[in-house]
C-alpha cells in the first residue's frame, strides 16, 4: 500500500513538472509570436521610408542632408533588424523615429510637397505603422515581462535553468 | 450493491473527476498567467486576452426572468431543497450576444460558445418560499469583461454592385463614359439629339452630365443601401469575434477581475488534486484489500 501511495504521490509530481514545462514552452513561445507581429511592421515601415526619401529629393532645395541621415538610419535599422537583439534595434529604431519626424518637420515648410498626394499618402502610411509598431511593442514587452517572471520565479527557475529557457529583452525606443 | 462496492466506484469516480477538474483548471489558469493582454484593434488573430467592458452587440436588451432586471447575459438557475441538500431543477440563460470593448475597438461574444461566469459566485439568490432559491447571474452593459479565447476578423458582407474603394466619383463617371462609347448605335440613339450620325460637342457634354447623374444616383443607392445594412445589422461595426479555439484550449469570459478569476481557478485545481489523490489512494487500498 505504502508503495503505490508514494507511486500516486511520483505521478503527481511528474504531472506537476509536466505543467512548469510547458508554462515555460508557452510563455517562451508567446514571446516569438509576440515579436514576429512587431518584426513585419517595421519591415513594411522600414520599405516606406525610400519611396518617401524620393518624393522628397524630387523638390529641388529639400535639405539633402536630412535625407542623407534618413537613408543611413534606415539602413542601420534594417541591418539591426536583420541580426542583432532588441537593444540594439531599439537604438537603431530611435534614431531611425527621430530622423522621419525631422524630415517631416522640415516638409511643413514646404507647401507643394505637403499637397503632394504621394506624399500624404506615405506619412499617412507611415504615421498608422508607427501607431500600430508602438501598440505591438506594448504587447511584446508584457509578453517578455511575463516571461521572465516565469523564469525566474520558484519552482519553475530550477526547471528553466535545466532546460535553457532564457529571460527576453524588453524592445525600448531609446539611444544606448 | 454491497457497501464496499459503493464506496469503490464512488471514490473511482471522485479520483477520476478530480483528476479532470485537477488538470482542466491548472491548464486554464496557466493559459491566463502566460498570455498577454491584448487590444481589440491590433491583436494579432490567434488565442488572446482582452479586457474592457460589455456592451451591447445590436441585439434588444434582455432581463432576467425572476428580478427583471435588465442586461446584457443572465444565467438563472432554480434550486429545489429536497431535505438534505440543494438540487439543480432548471437552468436558463439568454443568447443574445455581446461585445466587449476596449479603447480601440469591439468584438463579439456569443454566449453559448462562451460559459461567462463559469464558476462564479452568483449576482444574486432570491429564495422563493423555503424550499426554492435562483442563483442569478448578470453582465450590465458597462460591466468589466475579462475574456480569453481565439479571436477573428468578422467578414463584412459587400453592397451589391457598389462602385470599387477606392475609385472617385469622377473616374466612375470617365469610366461609365467609355462603357456608353463601347455601343456607338446605343449612345448615337440616346445622344444624337439633331440626328447627324455624330455627337458633337454640346450632345457629349450632355452624355457627360448623364453619366455624371447616374454615379451620382448610384452612390446616393450606395448610401442608402449602407444605411439599410446598418439598421439591419446594428452590430456591423463590431469588426472582431471571439470564439472558442479549434483545439482544446478554453473559451473564458467573466465579469469578475483577472485576478479573481485566476484565484478560483488555482482553488479549483487544488480542490481536483485533492479529490484525485484521496480517490486514488482509497481505490488502491480497496484493491489491495480485495486481493489480499
Amino acid at each position: 500500500m505504502t508503495g503505490l501511495a508514494i507511486l500516486l504521490l511520483l505521478f503527481v509530481a511528474a504531472v506537476y513538472v509536466v505543467a512548469l514545462y510547458n508554462q515555460l514552452v508557452l510563455v517562451k513561445h508567446n514571446v516569438a509570436k509576440a515579436w514576429a507581429n512587431i518584426d513585419v511592421l517595421l519591415k513594411q515601415r522600414n520599405d516606406e521610408i525610400p519611396k518617401l526619401i524620393e518624393v522628397c529629393r524630387a523638390y529641388t532645395g529639400f535639405e539633402s542632408v536630412l535625407l542623407t541621415r534618413l537613408a543611413g538610419a534606415r539602413a542601420a535599422a534594417v541591418a539591426a533588424l536583420a541580426g542583432s537583439g532588441a537593444h540594439a534595434i531599439g537604438a537603431a529604431e530611435a534614431r531611425l523615429r527621430a530622423e522621419v519626424a525631422g524630415v517631416i518637420a522640415v516638409a511643413e515648410a514646404w507647401p507643394e510637397l505637403k499637397a503632394n498626394p504621394q506624399y500624404r499618402a506615405l506619412q499617412e502610411r507611415i504615421s498608422g505603422l508607427e501607431t500600430a509598431i508602438a501598440d505591438r511593442r506594448e504587447f511584446y514587452n508584457e509578453s517578455v515581462r511575463i516571461n521572465n517572471v516565469t523564469v525566474e520565479r520558484f519552482p519553475t527557475n530550477m526547471l528553466a535553468g535545466w532546460f535553457a529557457f532564457r529571460r527576453a529583452d524588453l524592445l525600448e525606443f531609446r539611444d544606448v | 450493491m454491497s457497501d464496499e462496492l459503493e464506496a469503490f466506484l464512488g471514490a473511482a469516480v471522485i479520483g477520476f473527476t478530480g483528476y479532470v477538474m485537477w488538470r482542466r483548471n491548472m491548464r486554464a489558469a496557466s493559459l491566463m498567467e502566460g498570455t498577454a493582454t491584448s487590444r481589440v484593434a491590433t491583436a494579432a488573430k490567434g488565442y488572446v486576452e482582452l479586457f474592457g467592458i460589455a456592451r451591447e452587440a445590436g441585439e434588444a436588451p434582455v432581463s432576467d426572468p425572476v428580478q427583471h432586471q435588465g442586461c446584457l447575459w443572465f444565467k438563472v438557475v432554480t434550486e429545489r431543497y429536497n431535505g438534505k441538500s440543494w438540487e439543480v431543477v432548471h437552468r436558463e440563460s439568454s443568447t443574445a450576444p455581446l461585445a466587449l470593448q476596449d479603447d480601440s475597438g469591439s468584438c463579439l461574444i456569443v454566449p453559448g460558445e462562451a460559459n461567462i461566469d463559469e464558476e462564479q459566485d452568483p449576482d444574486a439568490i432570491v429564495r422563493d418560499g423555503v424550499s426554492r432559491r435562483y442563483k442569478i447571474w448578470r453582465v450590465a452593459q458597462g460591466d468589466p469583461l475579462y475574456a480569453l479565447g481565439f479571436l477573428e476578423r468578422r467578414r463584412a458582407a459587400p453592397l451589391e454592385g457598389a462602385i470599387p474603394v477606392g475609385i472617385t466619383a469622377g473616374q466612375a463617371e470617365v469610366g461609365l463614359l467609355r462603357v456608353w462609347k463601347r455601343d456607338q448605335a446605343k449612345l448615337l440613339g440616346r445622344f444624337d439629339l439633331d440626328g447627324n450620325g455624330r455627337i458633337d460637342a454640346a450632345e457629349w457634354e450632355r452624355a457627360r452630365v448623364a453619366a455624371r447623374d447616374t454615379v451620382a444616383g448610384h452612390l446616393a443607392r450606395e448610401a442608402a443601401g449602407a444605411q439599410v445594412a446598418a439598421a439591419a445589422a446594428p452590430d456591423a461595426e463590431i469588426g472582431y469575434r471571439l470564439r472558442r479555439p479549434d483545439d482544446d484550449r478554453p473559451l473564458i469570459v467573466s465579469s469578475r477581475p483577472e485576478a479573481e478569476v485566476l484565484r478560483r481557478l488555482r482553488r479549483r485545481s487544488w480542490v481536483g488534486l485533492a479529490m484525485f489523490v484521496a480517490g486514488t489512494l482509497y481505490v488502491l487500498y480497496a484493491l489491495g484489500r480485495y486481493f489480499a
